[in-house]
């Protein structure tokens, strides 16, 4: 080295000390020895080339790795960003189910307030027209009217007609009684009051006198509104002219049994009830 | 001449043969390509200064290849891999610019 770089110029030290110490070192060395032998310097040439070959190798090996490792993270980003899109998708498929769960359940929400509201109303309906129906019990208070014929000997006007239940019954039903039976048989929508053989029947059951009707409703006004409907007046003239016997009496806990569906539905459809008689 | 014979049969030895590298020493083999470079390029203008002698050669070359892929292992092993990687491939980098301006000088003389 002919020049001396300055102390702590490390750089400049570098470039200067580029060629390995020992060449200069072994050249001197060499120069004080005997002459090496010919054929030398082509043994130097061959061993560079080699060096130079091992050099190659090495070199193209490093360039197709590193090719070969960007390929690779090539496909790796690709296939990730593919697994992302898909991913995404499925997230949107899910997020729209999600909104479309929502919307069904707020829609099933309002239906079920609807069928609710509809059931609660149904079910005040099916009360209201079971106890005219008369397929379950009533009990309550009401009246208990007691009819019975004339004394023997009397006139035929003495006798009570299905007709006259009939219209007590509507009176009864006029003066706002929930629910009316005759002789424990309860009036329905569909039964009828009839005369066969002599004898008055209510829902095919012959009855024989005396008459006891008993009706559910409010005890204080049920028996005076009867006695204004045309039921009444024709009771209380049977009862002064033709001497039937026509008593009414309030209860305070009567109990109608129910007509079971049974025995209802052997009332034949095409049985006229007692309002579309009247 | 032999050289450039050798630099071409490497390259087609490299490209025929694609000998794998043990994934182990695949971190190492950039840097000790750039090792190996040095060495060489030190080698050819030592040929020209009529320095040169292959066993030095051979020396500095293995040396230098070993050298530069434990100072980068030893790096990974600290964490600081990567600024040694550097600090080795601007160090050899100097000496390579330096060795070839210095064989451009021989070649021709400018």
């Amino acid at each position: 080295m002919s020049r001396q770089p300055p102390p702590g110029d490390l750089l400049a030290r570098i470039a200067e000390q580029a060629i390995d110490d020992d060449y200069p070192l072994v050249a001197a060395r060499r120069s004080t020895d005997p002459p090496r032998p010919t054929g030398s310097r082509r043994a130097t040439l061959t061993v560079f080339a080699a060096a130079v070959a091992v050099l190659a190798v090495m070199l193209t090996v490093a360039a197709q790795q590193t090719r070969q490792a960007a390929v690779q993270a090539d496909a790796d980003r690709t296939a990730l960003i593919d697994r992302i899109e898909r991913e995404q998708a499925q997230l949107e498929r899910a997020q729209q189910g999600v909104a479309d769960l929502t919307a069904e359940i707020e829609r099933l929400q309002i239906a079920s307030q609807e069928t609710s509201q509809e059931a609660v109303a149904l079910e005040a309906r099916l009360e209201s027209l079971a106890s005219t129906a008369g397929l379950e019990p009533v009990s309550g208070p009401g009246v208990r009217i007691t009819i019975n014929d004339a004394a023997e000997g009397a006139p035929a006007t003495g006798q009570i007609q299905d007709s006259d239940l009939q219209r007590l019954a509507n009176g009864l039903w006029q003066a706002g009684a929930e629910a009316v039976a005759i002789n424990g048989q309860r009036l329905t929508s569909r039964s009828a009051i009839r005369t066969a053989e002599q004898a008055i029947t209510v829902n095919y059951r012959s009855l024989s006198p005396p008459y006891v009707v008993t009706a559910v409703g409010d005890p204080a006004t049920l028996p005076a509104r009867l006695l204004e409907t045309p039921a009444g007046q024709h009771f209380t003239d049977l009862s002064s002219i033709a001497g039937i016997g026509f008593r009414v009496d309030t209860a305070d806990a009567l109990t109608l049994p129910g007509l079971s569906p049974a025995i209802l539905g052997t009332l034949a459809d095409g049985q006229a009830n007692v309002e579309e008689e009247q | 001449m032999i050289a450039l014979l050798g630099l071409v049969v490497g390259v087609v030895a490299g490209l025929f043969f694609e000998p794998s590298v043990p994934v182990a020493l695949q971190p190492y083999l950039p840097i000790a390509v750039v090792a190996a470079l040095d060495a060489t390029f030190g080698a050819f203008r030592a040929l020209l200064d009529d320095i040169f002698d292959e066993k030095v050669f051979v020396v500095s070359f293995v040396s230098n290849v070993l050298v530069a892929g434990l100072i980068v292992y030893l790096g990974d092993q600290l964490g600081v891999g990567s600024q040694l990687s550097t600090g080795v491939v601007v160090v050899l980098g100097i000496r390579i610019f330096s060795n070839a301006a210095a064989i451009r000088r021989h070649l021709f003389h400018a």
